[in-house]
């Protein structure tokens, strides 16, 4: 018999770090390959179609940039609420919800100069998530209900939302579930690269304006202090309540960018299938990163590959559309099981 | 009146598939694992009993497949959390990625597919002849009748064995219950696989015993409720009946307004549930503490840590 001996190290160097991080997605796609045997496919001619279809021409580039602007926002949108410890699991419903705000603008509103109306468009999105997000936050605040699972069952509840407009009032002339098409001046430019749309800018931006706010002001330093310590920070004085609430509310709005993002630069409509999961998926992207902006883009890039190679491995391989969620899945697992290498050494001794 | 005997009728059927799961989670957190994964383990055990069900044509083999891989994952959940310290909330949300992820995978050939046994209803003689609630509670089959039983050998063990109050030291006071001699991790490690167990059957109950299919994500946040029904419960697997069977007679009022098409639009009726259990949540909220949630839940324990 072996015993297992754990030591607690002083700190992990930023290679160490990045080695047993690169061994644990190494590990998770030997698990995904296992996987992928069991439906008969090779799993090595998967991974190079997963590359290949996400990397191997521009066009493959360019989706793959597509489906990381979403990530980019969902995982801004957990990573600052995870700053202070809070699980914002609902950035799937508050995507739908933004969404489904947005659009009843473009189907009640006035037409507006396309500056103006997609400036409308993005802050009914925010204000939507936010909306969204208020209503855990003030159960949290209130009646400290755990927010993990009550912003969990909102989503089912948004989505019912949006379902209720678009096979109501909004359905469509042939009777399907989606608005008309948005008029041009709801929608986001393209930047000549793809179907690479304006809103990746914000998200960029918004990148910069959080890794700021986070680390280089006041009210960032509140944020990570409540994080790391409520006591330290009940002693420092901080409203805690408040702090939570408004976190709560940019969580929210930051989802709720995602989902306009979706309806206004995508799909140029609401329907049943805006979001692939972007809002759960945000998760893992917030958890890789460790909630900094920075690297978020990062990981949503790296998720938005895996999730672009998922989805040509549906149409060429015939697997189904669930391996992209199993592979994330995995991914999640391995790094998740890996952290306990990066804070311990672990040391086997035989016992007698 | 015969409406509501039907609505009654059918909150006990529906009601079971959350209350095996219930007990499932409720053996977990009492030694002070937080499973997360309910929605994962459900799913996982609707698709292979049905599969199971299927394939081989026995009921009893189906069960036995859900309860076998709902081990498998708690397994995996307990080895993450407690062998490799994992964030207990992080591993719960992967394990219901995994298995709605893998459910849906391997269960894409068994959409569409029916059943050509079921289980059968048992009409248990002179109970069964109790005027209305005779037929509201004796005409199930029979994963129902084990369901009545069910919570009341758990809360038996639970307070009356002494691997009761090894289960409910450990999620109170793990390091204490090391030096009384108990092994905590090995604890843990069972209560993840036995709650596995029955969340896995819930799973199967719901797929091969309730609806007779296989759908991907049938259970539709059941796991989630199930969850939120364990704080409801506070932790005490008898309260757990009551929760159980109020949220499936709520969820039948809902379908049942449907047939009215009165008040609500039919697709939001949909959200009864969801909005029904956070009311839940508000509710022992404001009636006070809970007293059983224990102690440790949620943390991580490492034995070698009282060492220094």
């Amino acid at each position: 018999m072996y015993k297992i001996i754990l030591e607690q190290k002083e700190r992990v160097s930023k290679k160490e770090d990045l080695i047993i991080t690169l061994a644990a997605i190494g590990i998770a796609f030997v698990l995904v390959g296992i996987f992928i045997a069991f439906n008969g496919v090779n799993p090595f001619v998967a991974l190079w179609k997963v590359m290949y279809s996400s990397l191997g021409s521009s066009y493959g580039i360019s989706e793959t940039l597509v489906k990381s602007i979403p990530l980019i926002f969902t995982g801004l949108s957990v990573a600052i609420a995870l700053n202070s410890k809070l699980w914002n699991i609902g950035a799937e419903g508050q995507l739908f919800f933004g969404a489904t705000l947005a659009t009843a603008f473009v189907i009640y509103g006035p037409i507006l100069p396309k500056p103006l109306e997609l400036t409308v468009l993005v802050i009914l999105g925010a204000i939507g998530g936010a909306i969204w997000a208020s209503i855990p936050a003030l159960l949290k605040i209130k009646f400290k209900m755990n927010e993990v699972i009550s912003t969990l069952l909102l989503n089912y509840v948004a989505i019912n939302i949006a379902d209720y407009f678009l096979f109501g009032p909004w359905k469509g002339k042939d009777n399907f579930p989606y608005t008309p098409e948005f008029p041009p001046e709801a929608r986001f430019s393209r930047l000549g690269f793809g179907r690479v749309h304006s809103a990746l800018i914000i998200a960029l931006v918004l990148v910069v304006i959080l890794y700021i706010l986070i680390y280089y002001t006041k009210a960032g330093y509140k944020l990570r202090l409540t994080g790391s310590s409520l006591k330290a920070a009940k002693y420092a004085g901080i409203n805690i309540k408040k702090m939570m609430f408004m976190v709560f509310l940019l969580s929210g709005a930051l989802a709720g960018l995602a989902g306009v993002s979706q309806v206004s630069g995508i799909e140029y409509k609401l329907h049943q299938h805006i979001s692939t999961g972007y809002g759960y998926t945000g998760i893992i992207v917030a958890w890789l990163a460790r909630t900094n902006p920075f690297i978020i883009v990062i990981f949503a890039i790296f998720l938005s590959i895996l999730l672009k190679g998922a989805d040509s491995l549906q149409i060429a391989m015939h697997l189904p559309a669930a391996v992209g969620v199993v592979m994330q899945a995995l991914i999640l697992f391995a790094i998740l099981g890996s952290e306990l290498f990066k804070n311990y050494n672990v040391k086997f001794i035989r016992r007698r | 009146m015969t409406d509501i005997i039907t609505i009654l009728y059918a909150a006990v059927a529906s009601g079971t598939i959350i209350l095996y799961a219930t007990i499932g989670e409720i053996i977990t957190e009492r030694s002070g694992i937080l499973n997360l994964g309910v929605e994962g383990i459900m799913l996982m055990g609707a698709f292979f009993g049905f599969y199971v069900a299927y394939t081989t044509e026995s009921l009893i083999l189906a069960i036995l497949g859900a309860a076998l891989i709902g081990a498998v994952m708690g397994l995996i959940h307990a080895f993450m959390t407690i062998t490799l310290q994992a964030n207990q909330v992080v591993s719960g949300l992967a394990l219901t990625m995994f298995g709605s992820g893998a459910s849906a995978f391997f269960g894409i050939n068994m959409v569409g597919k029916t059943l050509t046994t079921s289980f059968q209803k048992i009409q248990i003689p002179i109970l069964s002849k109790i005027p209305v609630a005779g037929h509201i509670l004796f005409n199930h089959n029979i994963l129902v009748y084990l369901a009545f039983i069910l919570p009341v050998i758990i809360w038996y063990i639970f307070n009356r064995t002494r691997w009761g109050l090894a289960l409910r030291s450990s999620g109170e006071e793990p390091l204490s219950s090391e030096i009384m001699g108990i092994k905590v991790i090995k604890v843990r490690y069972i209560a993840t696989i036995v709650g596995g167990i029955f969340i896995g059957i819930s799973g199967a109950y719901l797929s091969v015993g309730y609806s007779k299919l296989w759908v991907e994500g049938m259970t539709a946040g059941r796991g989630w409720i199930t969850i939120a029904l364990v704080i409801f419960a506070n932790w005490n697997p008898l309260i757990a009946y009551g929760g159980a069977y109020l949220f499936g007679g709520l969820t039948q009022l809902g379908l049942n307004l449907q047939k009215f098409d009165i008040i609500f639009p039919i697709i939001l009726l949909k959200s009864i549930p969801y909005v029904f259990t956070i009311l839940f949540l508000l509710f022992i909220s404001l009636k006070g503490k809970r007293s059983n949630l224990p102690k440790a839940l949620g943390l991580s324990y490492y034995r070698e840590s009282r060492g220094g």
